[in-house]
C-alpha cells in the first residue's frame, strides 16, 4: 500500500490546485514492516501530535512510477488514514467533508513515535548543550540511551514495568508535600530512592526488627534516616550548599551517593545532588513560559557555577527529557539565524549586563571578567577556560568560535610559542 | 501578568492559526471552544491586542460570570493594558454603551437572550470574541451549539476554533476527568502536553466525618505551609460552613456567629476576618470575597465552591466528602458537568475523599486510576512523622 505523509497544510492547498508534485523518495509503503525507522521518519517528517499527519494512500500505478518526480491528483488518492484510532474524531472535525479510513498498523505506528521521540530528545540535548555551552563533561552516552528508553516507556504508557534506575527518576512525581522551595528536591532523591528500593512506611517504622531479618534493608533506611537528618536541620535558604557540607561529614551519605551511582555516571559526580538538580531543573523549565528569559538563565548559569559537573548533566538530561521543542527559542537566541533581524542576547549574566544608563559600570565589570580569564598571576590551562565559559556562552557565534580557536591555538601551539600562552591568547583573539 | 503568553509562544498548530484568523476577519465574530486547560482565555487576551494594535483607541471590555475570574483576567492582563475593563454579566446587562471588541469567557453557560444583547452592544464595526467550552456548562438556561453558531454568523460546519491540545491537566486528571466529560472521546483525543507534572490522583478514606474534617484541615495545611496554596473545592455553602464549624471547634476557637450563616446570603466577610483573628490558615473564595494574593502571601487555604472554582486552576486541589449522599447538584446532569469542573481545576495535585459509603461519581474506573490512602494513615505521618521504635528521635520525613 502506497501513500504520502502530508499535513493539512498541504492537503488544503492539494486540494486548492487539484494536484500536487511529489517526490519518489517520499512514497511510503504502508504494509512493509521491515522499512528503517530513520528513512521512515524522513519520509513523514517531524510532528508533535498525532493529529497533526495522516496518510494519503495512492493508487496502485505509483508502485511502479519510474519518474524521480511526478505530479499526483487529488483523484488519485484511494484513502486517507490516520495515526491512530483516538484522532480519527479529530481529524473528522477538522477535514470536513472526508472519510477517514482505518489507522496504520500499530507496527508502523511505534516505530515513527520511537525514531521521532529519539530525534527530539536528541535535539533538545544538543539545543541545551549548545545554549549554556556544555561541552566540557565527560559522560558515558548509554546514559541518554537509558533516558530515551525510560522516555519512551512513559510516553507509551508502559512505565509500570520498570526495570532500570532511570525508568523510576524519567516516571517520578512528587506524591508529597515536600517544601516548594529548593530543599523539596533533596526530598525528591529520598522519595525515589524509597521507591526504587521499594521501602515501605511499615519497613520505616519497624526498621529494628529488620537489622537482623534484612540487614540490606535496613542500611538502606539508615541512609533516608540520615538525609532526613540533613533535611531538619540542614539550612533552608542554601539547602545545595549546606547539604555539601553535611555530606562530607557524614558516611551513610557516602553509602546512599554509591547506591546511586549508575555505570554510564562518573563515580566523582555527586550522584544525590545530580538527581536534585534534575528535578530543580525539571520544575524550573516546566513553570518557565519564556526560557529566554534571564531568570531562568541566571539561575541555571549559578548552578553551573556552584557544582558545574552535576549542574551540567542534570541539565543534559533535562535535554533529551524535554526536546527540542521546549528548547528552541532557547536555541535560536544562542545561536543567531541567519535570517534574525538582529543578534539578540538573552544571556544576561549579572557581570557583564550592560546597564546603558549607568556607563561605569560595564567597564568595571567587564574588567573583573578580563581579569578571571587572562591575569598574569593565574595558569593557562582547560580550567582558565571553565572559568570564562559562562561568559563566552553569552557571546554571537562568531565571537564564540573566534574564542575558542584562539584557547585551542594557546592551549595546544601548533609551533613554538614567542610569548607565553595568556599574551598569545590575547594577540590572537584580536586577530 | 503571571499567565499571560506572549505571541512568540503560542502554539503554532492551533492558537497562531487562529488568532491569524481573528486579524484577517476584522468585525467578524469568533467563538473559541476548547477542553479545559486548552488555552482559552490566553487567546482572548490575544484578542485583545489584535484589536488594540489596528486601533489603539478601540473602546474594548471583557464580560465574565465570576468575580474570581476578573481577578484572574486581571493578573493576566499585559501592563499596558491593565485599564481595560473586566466586569460580570450581572454589570455587562446595565451598561447602554457600544463597543469595538466584547471578549466573554464562558459563553456555555448564557442564555441565548444574553449572547444576543451582548452581541447588539457592538459598533456598527465592532464585534464580539466568546471563549467557552459547552463540556463544562453548568446551568440548565445554557444555549445549544446551533442557536449559539446563528446569533454570532458561524457557519455551522466551522471547526477552525476548536483546541484540541491541553496544556494544563496532567494524562492521569484528564483520564479520571473523562468519564464525566459529555464529549468524552474528543476529551481524550486531545493532547495532553507531555512535559506537563503528572502526579498521581489521591484517594482517601476516613472513618467518620469527624475524622475527614480534620484529615482535611491537616493535610491540606500541611500543602499550604510548604508552599502549595491550595485549594478546597465543594459543592455547596451549608457543606462549606459545616466544614468551617468543625474547624473552629476542633481548634477551641470561638464559633460562627448565627448571623453571618442564615437568613439569605452568607456573610463570608466576616467569616474571613473571624477565621484570621483566630490565626485560623483558611479563606473562603468567591463573590468578591477572598483574595488570591492573600492566598499566595499568607499560604492560606483556599476554600471555594465548585461553581466559583470555573475558570481558574490551583496547584493543589482537595475534593472532599464524596460520600454517597453528598449532594452535588440536584439535576444529574448538571451535577456530572460541576465534578467534570472540579476534577479539571488542579494542575498537579488531586486529592478525593470521602467517609462513608462512596459516592456514585467514585466508580470503579476512576478508583483504579487513584492511589488508596487511608486518614489515619496520614494524619499520623503528618502529625508524627514515621519515628523508630526504640524512639530513638531518627525522624523519617521523606
Amino acid at each position: 500500500m502506497i501513500a504520502i505523509a502530508t499535513n493539512i497544510y498541504d492537503f488544503t492547498n492539494w486540494l486548492k490546485y487539484g494536484t500536487r508534485t511529489v517526490s519518489k523518495e517520499m512514497l511510503i509503503d504502508l504494509f512493509d514492516p521491515n522499512q528503517k525507522s530513520e528513512t521512515l521518519l524522513e519520509k513523514v517528517g517531524l510532528f508533535e501530535e498525532d493529529f497533526e499527519i495522516f496518510f494519503c494512500v495512492l493508487n496502485e500505478t505509483f508502485l511502479y512510477q519510474t519518474d524521480t518526480i511526478f505530479p499526483v491528483t487529488v483523484y488519485q488518492i484511494t484513502e486517507i488514514k490516520p495515526l491512530s484510532e483516538k484522532v480519527i474524531s479529530i481529524l473528522k472535525q477538522k477535514l470536513g467533508d472526508f472519510k477517514i479510513s482505518t489507522p496504520i498498523d500499530k507496527t508502523l505506528y511505534k516505530k515513527l513515535h520511537t525514531e521521532k521521540l529519539k530525534k527530539i530528545s536528541f535535539d533538545g540535548l544538543n539545543y541545551i548543550r549548545e545554549s549554556f555551552s556544555l561541552f566540557t563533561t565527560p559522560v558515558n552516552q548509554n546514559i541518554f540511551q537509558s533516558i530515551i528508553e525510560a522516555k519512551a516507556k512513559s510516553f507509551f504508557e508502559t512505565s509500570s514495568d520498570k526495570d532500570s534506575w532511570f525508568d523510576f527518576l524519567i516516571s517520578y512525581e512528587r506524591a508529597k508535600p515536600y517544601p516548594v522551595a529548593d530543599i523539596g528536591f533533596l526530598y525528591d532523591v529520598g522519595a525515589i530512592y524509597r521507591e526504587r528500593f521499594n521501602i515501605t512506611d511499615d519497613n520505616i517504622a519497624n526498621r529494628e526488627l529488620l537489622k537482623t531479618q534484612d540487614p540490606d534493608k535496613y542500611e538502606l533506611i539508615s541512609h533516608i534516616v540520615e538525609l532526613s537528618k540533613f533535611l531538619q536541620t540542614g539550612n533552608q535558604e542554601s539547602p545545595f550548599s549546606s547539604f555539601l557540607k553535611f555530606y562530607e561529614t557524614s558516611e551513610l551519605l557516602k553509602v546512599f551517593n554509591k547506591e546511586l551511582h549508575q555505570e554510564e555516571i562518573p563515580e566523582t559526580l555527586n550522584h544525590i545532588l545530580l538527581y536534585a538538580f534534575f528535578f530543580k531543573f525539571r520544575k524550573l523549565i516546566r513553570d518557565t513560559h519564556d526560557l529566554t528569559d534571564s531568570k531562568f538563565t541566571s539561575q541555571v548559569e549559578r548552578f553551573l557555577r556552584g557544582s558545574k559537573e552535576e549542574a551540567t548533566l542534570s541539565l543534559l538530561m533535562c535535554g533529551l527529557m524535554f526536546g527540542s521543542l521546549k528548547f528552541k527559542e532557547l536555541y535560536y537566541a544562542s545561536k543567531i539565524l541567519s535570517i534574525s533581524d538582529e543578534p539578540n542576547f538573552p544571556f544576561e549574566h549579572p557581570k557583564t549586563q550592560v546597564k546603558p544608563k549607568d556607563k561605569k559600570q560595564p567597564t568595571e565589570v567587564i574588567k573583573e571578567e578580563t581579569k578571571i580569564s587572562v591575569n598574569g598571576s593565574e595558569s593557562f590551562d582547560v580550567n582558565t577556560f571553565f572559568k570564562i565559559d559562562f561568559v563566552i556562552g553569552s557571546l554571537h557565534k562568531s565571537l564564540k568560535t573566534k574564542i575558542s580557536k584562539a584557547f585551542d591555538a594557546a592551549l595546544h601551539p601548533k609551533k613554538e610559542l614567542t610569548t607565553d600562552k595568556k599574551t598569545y591568547f590575547i594577540n590572537y583573539c584580536a586577530l | 501578568m503571571a499567565w499571560f503568553i506572549p505571541p512568540t509562544r503560542l502554539d503554532p498548530v492551533e492558537q497562531l492559526p487562529f488568532l491569524q484568523q481573528v486579524e484577517n476577519t476584522p468585525g467578524r465574530n469568533h467563538w473559541i471552544k476548547g477542553f479545559a486547560g486548552s488555552g482559552k482565555s490566553v487567546l482572548l487576551l490575544h484578542c485583545l491586542l489584535i484589536e488594540k494594535r489596528r486601533n489603539p483607541n478601540a473602546k474594548a471590555i471583557i464580560v465574565l460570570y465570576t468575580y474570581s475570574l476578573i481577578d484572574m483576567i486581571k493578573e493576566g492582563l499585559p501592563e499596558e493594558y491593565k485599564n481595560t475593563e473586566v466586569i460580570t454579566f450581572y454589570q455587562f446587562r446595565h451598561r447602554h454603551d457600544n463597543y469595538d471588541l466584547i471578549l466573554v469567557d464562558e459563553i456555555q453557560d448564557l442564555p441565548e437572550h444574553d449572547i444576543r444583547e451582548i452581541c447588539s452592544k457592538t459598533t456598527t464595526s465592532g464585534r464580539v470574541v466568546f471563549a467557552g467550552d459547552i463540556n463544562q456548562s453548568i446551568y440548565d438556561h445554557s444555549t445549544p451549539n446551533g442557536t449559539i453558531n446563528t446569533i454570532l454568523g458561524i457557519p455551522e460546519n466551522s471547526t477552525s476554533t476548536t483546541l484540541n491540545r491541553i496544556w494544563r491537566l496532567s494524562k492521569r486528571i484528564r483520564k479520571i476527568s473523562s468519564e464525566y466529560c459529555n464529549d468524552r472521546q474528543n476529551f481524550l483525543a486531545a493532547q495532553v502536553m507531555e512535559f506537563n507534572a503528572n502526579v498521581p490522583v489521591s484517594l482517601v478514606k476516613a472513618d467518620s466525618l469527624e475524622q475527614e474534617y480534620k484529615w482535611l484541615l491537616t493535610s491540606s495545611k500541611e500543602y499550604a505551609d510548604a508552599g502549595y496554596v491550595p485549594a478546597i473545592l465543594i459543592s455547596n455553602h451549608d457543606q462549606i460552613i459545616q466544614f468551617i464549624s468543625s474547624v473552629l471547634q476542633d481548634e477551641n476557637k470561638p464559633p460562627l456567629k448565627n448571623e453571618w450563616t442564615t437568613g439569605g446570603d452568607i456573610q463570608y466577610s466576616p467569616i474571613n476576618l473571624h477565621l484570621k483573628q483566630n490565626g485560623i490558615k483558611l479563606q473562603y473564595l468567591g463573590n468578591k470575597f477572598g483574595s488570591f494574593e492573600e492566598a499566595h502571601s499568607k499560604n492560606l487555604v483556599t476554600i471555594i465552591t465548585y461553581h466559583s472554582s470555573k475558570g481558574l486552576d490551583f496547584k493543589t486541589v482537595f475534593i472532599p466528602f464524596l460520600n454517597s449522599d453528598y449532594q452535588i447538584w440536584g439535576d444529574y446532569a448538571i451535577a456530572r458537568t460541576l465534578f467534570f469542573v472540579a476534577l479539571t481545576r488542579s494542575r498537579e495535585q488531586l486529592i478525593l475523599s470521602y467517609s462513608r459509603e462512596k459516592h456514585s461519581f467514585l466508580t470503579q474506573a476512576l478508583v483504579a486510576e487513584c492511589t488508596p490512602k487511608n486518614a489515619v494513615d496520614e494524619l499520623r505521618r503528618i502529625q508524627n512523622p514515621l519515628g523508630n521504635l526504640n524512639n530513638d528521635n531518627d525522624v523519617v520525613v521523606i
